[in-house]
């Protein structure tokens, strides 16, 4: 009896804590393999409607401003404002003040402070306003402005096309960018006041070699008849504390490798991509049509970044983040679509909160909060010390990682430089092999070349001059000999 | 003494041939052709050679120039990879140039193939050993190497045809051409039948479960 009450509640705790553990990550090798990784970041909470205190259409924006989280609901029409412990604390429009900025399907919305001229700070809430054409910039207190559709060509005229902003971004100067439905010009940019100043960061057309050779039959009617070939538009961006514009944007020529784009301030992308793979999302995927496995490159909705240069892509087809760092380089993987907890139906928006990740679901209307493992936190850490310069404490931090995660390739390049450095390059070379870091393998090699030639010079400077005069005396000796045989004597 | 004979006429057939033909292209030839210099037994050592090549390319090459993930070495594929092709040139080169007046016998025009790889396979054995030694910058001399060998190899083969089959320079171009359509019929044929014979086995196979079945 005793017996077997004990094995039911073992098997009680097994089932349980089996049922806890999610499964694990993955991640690229060099070789674009997929190889087997620890969870850099774990699911700690979900937000789903019924603990918000208010009903909810469909979320599709989320911004995070000073711990609140604002929810924009695009089919009631609605901001939500959560407080740091998820609480709701405000909606808009909530009385006669907001009554006359009612939205009509708001797609995009952004939070931001400004100091006013008597030196207060006010916060305002930028929307999309995507139905009424118009982007919206809100007080507190209900006061607001809006901005209609910019002074530009393309909105005027008999092929007008209809201002619908999708997404908006505010930098420290209040330049507003704005992402646009048809518009294939780029990204708007907005002075303060709501009049248009140019276009920013155009995607490239590409139009593949066979397309191009079937047009040069075509006549000029055939060819007005076909889709216009169009360059991709932007889905989603996220402006750093630098001023510089994260974007992700679709595939224009089916490699992906300009998906993820970042744009300085003369419109120019400056993206690093020193890393084994270029930061596309998933790297190896098939193209082989099934029904239970997505085809194709990831389809990137959203990015976020943090104030180290680290920066995150949501892929919503397999409902994948993905993580880099200031130079390209992948760092982890995690998240997945499902019905589990912690998995995605249709992510659409993430916000960095601290080193914590906030992300939306968009047909759940849930808000998933990771927060990062041990292994995250180690690898986050050192990427940091390694953006703010200290290269010593960052490489004990990725030596900290081989501890969890030991064929992290990265870990491996990290020390392998710093052992470089130290002048110990027999070691370096083995770090360097190790994280298929050939440019500086190639370095460390011709160090430890040079320290055993130096080593080895006198041997061989003796052995070529001793073989040398060997063999000058074979000859004279052999001259010798002959002179001798044939009698003659030179 | 016999064994020190048969050692020195090995080397004499197996290195000291093949470089003098490389100096001397035509002579060699003439001599590979009716002085019975060419051996078919080195033409199968070279041919051997290339395949070992092929593989030591996987696992001894440098670090920093080895482009290959060493879990996809497959020592089969690489030697098929290898003999291949050269069967196939040597047979449609054949049924081209027998068409063309070529005075080139099967074995001859094999042998030839085999010889030209020559070239390629001291060049490899370099690149095997310097890449070892060199760092990135200086990988750019095994790069021309590399190239020079493949040279070889083109030069040994057109002056090959042009002394076998006893053609012009332009008629070798031209029956190149054709092989290469050839060796595309040839596989093309392959195809189809190894389709078929998969058909019919089947066909043989679904009759014999029916038997069984029924009886």
């Amino acid at each position: 009896m005793k017996k077997s009450i004990i094995f039911i509640i073992l098997f009680i705790v097994v089932l349980f804590s089996s049922l806890t553990v999610t499964k694990a990550g993955y991640y690229y090798s060099y070789w674009g393999t997929i190889i087997d990784s620890i969870d850099p970041y774990q699911h700690v909470k979900t937000i789903t409607p019924p603990e918000i205190d208010a009903k909810i259409g469909e979320l599709t924006d989320m911004y995070v401003h000073n711990e609140k989280i604002y929810l924009l609901d695009g089919k009631l029409n609605k901001i939500l404002v959560l407080d740091k412990d998820y609480q709701l604390i405000k909606q808009y429009p909530q009385d006669v003040n907001f009554d006359h900025i009612k939205m009509v399907g708001p797609k995009g919305i952004y939070v931001t402070d400004e100091i006013d001229d008597s030196g207060n700070v006010i916060t305002y809430i930028y929307v999309a306003d995507t139905g009424n054409s118009r982007i919206l910039k809100i007080r507190e207190n209900g006061l607001y402005k809006e901005f209609k559709t910019p002074d530009e060509l393309i909105f005027q005229g008999e092929n007008a096309v209809v201002y619908k902003p999708e997404k908006i971004v505010v930098d420290d100067s209040g330049k507003m960018y704005v992402i646009a439905t048809g518009v294939y010009e780029g990204i708007l940019e907005l002075d303060p006041d709501g009049t248009f100043s140019r276009f920013v960061g155009t995607n490239k057309v590409a139009i593949s070699l066979i397309d191009r050779f079937w047009m040069m039959f075509m006549s000029k009617e055939q060819r007005n008849k076909i889709n216009l070939y169009l360059p991709t538009s932007f889905m989603n961006f996220h402006v750093d504390s630098d001023g510089f514009l994260y974007t992700v944007s679709q595939s224009s020529d089916g490699t992906g490798d300009d998906m993820i784009k970042r744009i300085n301030t003369k419109g120019i992308d400056v993206l690093s991509r020193t890393g084994y793979f270029v930061p596309k999302g998933e790297v190896s995927y098939t193209w082989w049509e099934s029904s239970d496995v997505p085809t194709g490159p990831s389809l990137l909705v959203d990015i976020a970044a943090n104030d180290y240069g680290i920066y995150s892509v949501i892929d919503a087809k397999r409902g994948r983040i993905f993580t880099y760092d200031f130079d390209g380089n992948l760092l982890y993987i995690f998240g997945g679509n499902g019905k589990q907890v912690g998995t995605f139906n249709n992510a659409t928006s993430m916000q960095y909160v601290g080193d914590n990740l906030l992300v939306m679901d968009s047909i759940n209307n849930t808000i998933s909060i990771f927060e990062p493992t041990k292994f995250g936190k180690l690898v986050n850490e050192a990427t940091r010390l390694y953006f703010e310069g200290d290269y010593e404490t960052s490489t004990e931090t990725w030596e900290e990682t081989l501890k969890y995660y030991s064929s992290y390739y990265l870990a491996y390049r990290a020390i392998g430089r710093t052992q470089y450095i130290n002048g110990e390059y027999e070691k370096a070379m083995e770090n360097f092999k190790l994280a298929y870091d050939k440019s500086n393998y190639s370095l460390a090699y011709k160090e430890y070349r040079n320290v055993e030639l130096k080593k080895y010079f006198p041997i061989i400077v003796l052995l070529f001059f001793s073989s040398v005069g060997l063999l000058l005396y074979s000859s004279i000796k052999e001259n010798i000999i002959q002179a001798k045989e044939t009698g003659r004597n030179e | 003494m016999k064994k020190i004979k048969l050692l020195k006429l090995f080397y004499e057939d197996v290195i000291k041939f093949p470089v003098y033909m490389i100096s001397h292209p035509f002579k060699g030839y003439e001599d590979f052709k009716f002085g019975n210099k060419g051996k078919t037994y080195v033409a199968l050592i070279f041919l051997a050679l290339m395949s070992i090549i092929q593989i030591l390319k996987f696992t001894s090459l440098g670090f920093i120039m080895n482009p290959y993930n060493p879990k996809d070495l497959n020592s089969i594929k690489l030697t098929s990879f290898v003999v291949f092709p050269v069967i196939l040139f040597s047979i449609a080169n054949w049924n081209v140039t027998t068409l063309f007046d070529g005075k080139g016998k099967i074995k001859d025009i094999f042998k030839m193939v085999c010889y030209s790889l020559f070239p390629y396979i001291i060049v490899s054995i370099i690149v095997l050993i310097g890449s070892n030694y060199l760092t990135i910058d200086e990988m750019v001399l095994l790069n021309l190497f590399n190239y020079l060998g493949i040279l070889g190899i083109v030069y040994l083969m057109f002056l090959g045809m042009i002394s076998i089959h006893e053609y012009s320079p332009f008629k070798v171009i031209v029956t190149t051409i054709m092989t290469v359509v050839a060796i595309g019929i040839i596989l093309f044929i392959m195809l189809l039948v190894f389709t078929l014979v998969r058909q019919f086995y089947t066909f043989i196979y679904a009759i014999l479960k029916e038997l069984v079945k029924r009886y």
